[in-house]
């Protein structure tokens, strides 16, 4: 047999970015030290191009013929970037679900790290003059002009100024400001990125309630073992409390938290509670850092120097060394589940970190995900209620609203009114409720009937009256309101239904004294908007409130009295089977902004259903009972969490192309043992057309979440392989959040 | 295929004006006629009201100046037009309106 002399050194398997679900093998770089760990970058060539993998594994051998191994080019990484447990989470997190390994590891790295820039927690530069510097003369400059501008620039930052504003102040500074440090007039400084925290915390802890205490005692029983707990907290019931006095345990015990919320732009009155009670680096993750900020607190995290870690999803690949305790918050919340790419959930994927590092977990929420409630209830995860709000405040009364045959008011019916406005005779504040951003869903002629339709999705163009322009909430496309209609030339185009924007529009003519503040993804593009439309509420210039499910999102109204839900019937007949749920969500999130403070609130929820049992269920009774009403329904319908989901989803220009490859994958499944997994499909999505494609899907159902595995290790790796494949663009979504 | 109408008569009601979501203004009043024509050789007597649009700035200049009472001349064609009632009506769209005096 012949020697392969290439064949005796070690294999390196590296996940590189690619959609193909397996590791690629390279030699070791041809000057390499030895010592190479699972978790080190490597810079590797990639067909013609160059590539930053993440060394995975390392062999004895290759499949690969000798003569096609290729070496890495070098070491990017002295330290691995992942400690041994992350690097098994992530591996499980590939299996899980059936994501090629490059685009999981990828995911797990700021963005910085993907390219080849150095791990490490570097500052931030900031320069200001030096003590020469602001002895200076004029005079000095009399041959400089652009050094004077600069050198006037930086008088006005004696704390010294970054780059970010500088870039934003003065044009080419660069090589203006290097002449002056080699004169010796400034000086640069790199400052932690971290905001500095406090020297003394601003808040001390508040005393508990006695179920507080328990869920706080709870937590802290066995901080080295691995524990799941569910805290069913009604809203206003104090759970931040029950995380901030249980962190303040795990800190005392040297260790780190990981804490995951929806979204930070949303929650800035959750940090401020963090930042006001612990003087402590607390590092953000989110996606509203630059990549410097965002590689400076990812390596404060992983260095241990920041002991609190706050973040999105994502966050929860955070390298923590010291990680003593994983908190979930508003764990129901949808934007969990990543929706393209690599489609993981970020709190299932917690909960598996938390086992694999023997730490506990708690999932918080009002209004528990059916999933989380079911493994409750089943004994996997502990399940401690909060059911009384804390401090003096009282729970809000709910009443539905029955409009069938009311006259409306641009949606709002005669009795709402009325209501709001004794409420806001009273000095209340009152929060209208609409999950429909623009002006209108369609616009519709009134002499043909037909409806402004998006060319390239199966929906309507919303319109805005403001912009004057159709919008697809889908798609983005967006176009003029046309001025006639496209099919009779009728001029006589009429706007059908409500959004937010024709709500706030009727109420400022009903309302003509009274602020009105319109709180949507569209009243807060621009940066800053929301803080600024948040602050008109809390200065109690804004008094009537009119939002999306932005407004859901833990604000804290504490002068809000009514809360009014437009359109509750929404959730109710529509084809997802999470509709009920979310819509459930919604409603109890939205109404616990009433009352929060010591004034009692009230909730209205206009429905043209008022019997609808769920409905009934839910203001009669609470979303506890709801949800094991829910349940019960799940499980007689057998869906999750009484069976196990995984959706193969294909799309492309062509109608008949995802149809040919999902049925091509069907047969391929069939082909596999199969038994107990029902193959459902394939067929047309809900919504078929969406930005120009046609899009279908194949849906797998299970009961038992070991058998449909099974079958999907065996099958994700064939479908690599099928030809039709090619003409489609497909994804496999393991536990789908929704099967749109 | 053929469709013109010329009419005159007098402004029933003062014009109602709202615009389309495009920004373009739609006016709306009843034109009031009254005439007297031939027909099979005899002289009789006509009376009978018909519903105007004028949609367009143009047109709006002319119509916000319209009094009730007032004579007018309107040149348009005829479309369909459903009431509240659901009765089919014919209903005039002006490309020209002009002020008379009677």
């Amino acid at each position: 047999m012949l020697d392969f002399p290439s064949m005796s050194g070690p294999i390196l398997r590296i996940a590189i970015p690619s959609p193909l679900r397996r590791l690629f093998d390279y030699l070791p770089p041809l000057r390499a030290e030895a010592g190479f760990i699972p978790g080190q970058r490597f810079l590797v060539p990639f067909g013609r191009s160059r590539q930053v993998g993440i060394l995975v594994a390392i062999a004895d051998h290759s499949e690969v013929p000798a003569d096609k191994l290729r070496p890495a080019l070098k070491a990017l990484d002295r330290e691995p970037l992942f400690d041994p447990t992350l690097m098994a989470l992530l591996r499980w997190a590939c299996d899980y679900y059936h994501h090629p390994p490059g685009e999981v590891f990828t995911t797990a790295l700021p963005v910085a790290l993907r390219q080849q820039r150095e791990a490490g927690a570097r500052g931030i530069e900031h320069w200001r003059l030096s003590a020469t510097g602001r002895a200076l003369s004029r005079e000095e400059f009399r041959r400089a002009p652009k050094q004077l501008a600069l050198f006037h620039l930086l008088e006005e930052y004696p704390q010294g100024v970054s780059a970010a504003r500088l870039d934003a102040e003065f044009e080419s500074w660069r090589p203006v400001i290097k002449r002056l440090r080699e004169k010796g007039w400034v000086e640069v400084e790199e400052r932690p990125c971290l905001p500095e925290p406090a020297a003394q915390p601003a808040d001390t802890a508040p005393p508990l309630n006695p179920t507080q205490q328990q869920a706080v005692t709870a937590i802290g029983e066995h901080l080295h073992e691995f524990q799941a707990l569910l805290i069913e907290g009604v809203t206003g019931s104090g759970k931040t409390e029950v995380y901030l006095q249980a962190i303040d345990k795990v800190l005392a015990a040297g260790c780190q938290v990981l804490v995951l919320v929806p979204e930070i732009g949303l929650t800035p009155q959750l940090l401020e509670r963090f930042r006001h009670r612990f003087s402590l680096p607390i590092a953000l993750l989110h996606s509203g850092l630059n990549d410097s900020e965002r590689l400076c607190a990812w390596s404060m995290a992983r260095e241990g120097l920041a002991p609190i870690v706050i973040g999105t999803r994502s966050a929860v690949f955070t390298p923590m060394p010291k990680l003593g305790l994983i908190i979930v918050d508003e764990e129901h919340d949808a934007s969990f589940k990543q929706q393209e790419g690599f489609r993981y959930s970020g709190r299932d994927v917690a909960v598996v970190r938390a086992r694999r590092h023997n730490i506990p977990i708690v999932l918080g929420s009002a209004t528990p995900s059916l999933e989380s409630l079911h493994n409750a209830l089943a004994g996997r995860y502990r399940h401690l209620a909060l059911p009384e709000r804390a401090g003096t405040a009282v729970h809000p009364a709910i009443h539905l609203l029955d409009v069938r045959q009311q006259p409306m008011e641009e949606g709002l019916s005669a009795p709402l009114l009325k209501t709001m406005q004794r409420h806001l005779d009273a000095g209340g504040q009152v929060l209208l409720f609409l999950n429909r951003r623009g002006y209108a869903p369609t616009l519709l002629c009134h002499d043909c009937g037909s409806v402004s339709h998006c060319l390239r999705c199966d929906a309507h163009m919303t319109y805005y009256a403001r912009s004057g322009r159709m919008r697809c909430h889908h798609c983005g496309a967006e176009r003029p309101v046309p001025p006639q209609c496209p099919d009779c030339g009728s001029l006589d185009l009429r706007p059908v239904g409500q959004g937010t924007e024709r709500i706030e529009q009727a109420l400022n003519k009903l309302f003509p004294q009274t602020g009105v503040v319109r709180i949507d993804r569209d009243s807060t593009r621009r940066k800053g908007a929301l803080d600024a439309l948040l602050a008109e509420v809390h200065s109690g210039e804004g008094r009537i409130l009119i939002g999306t499910q932005m407004l859901a999102k833990g604000h804290h109204f504490p002068n809000v009295t009514l809360v009014g839900i437009l359109d509750a019937d929404q959730g109710l007949f529509s084809v997802d089977f999470r509709a009920g749920e979310r819509m459930a969500q919604l409603i109890v999130q939205v109404a616990g902004r009433a009352g929060r403070a010591d004034k009692p609130g009230t909730v209205l929820i206009q429905t043209h259903v008022p019997d609808h049992p769920l409905l009934r269920l839910l203001v009669e009774q609470d979303y506890a009972h709801f949800a094991r009403a829910a349940l019960e329904e799940r499980r007689a319908a057998q869906m999750p969490p009484f069976s196990h989901l995984a959706l193969l989803r294909a799309e492309a220009v062509d109608k008949q192309a995802p149809l040919t490859f999902l049925e091509e994958a069907r047969q391929l499944a069939e082909q596999l043992p199969h038994e107990g997994i029902w193959l459902l499909g394939p067929v047309p999505a809900p919504m078929e057309r969406r930005a120009g494609r046609n899009r279908a899907q194949l849906l797998l159902q299970a009961d038992d979440r070991r058998t449909l595995h099974t079958l999907l290790n065996a099958w994700a790796p064939q479908l690599e392989g099928v030809k039709s494949g090619r003409k489609v663009r497909w994804s496999l979504d393991v536990d789908p959040g929704e099967l749109f | 295929m053929e469709n013109r109408l010329q009419i005159a008569g007098v402004v029933g009601n003062s014009p109602e004006t709202r615009y389309s979501p495009a920004g373009i203004p739609i006016a709306r009043f009843t034109l009031r006629h009254q005439s007297q024509q031939s027909e099979a050789g005899m002289q009789r007597q006509v009376l009978c009201n018909i519903g105007v649009v004028a949609s367009g700035e143009a047109l709006l200049q002319i119509v916000q100046q319209l009094q009730t009472g007032e004579g007018v001349r309107v040149i348009g064609f005829l479309a369909r037009a459903n009431n509240r009632q659901g009765e089919n009506r014919l209903i005039l769209h002006a490309d020209s309106i002009e002020t008379i005096t009677i």
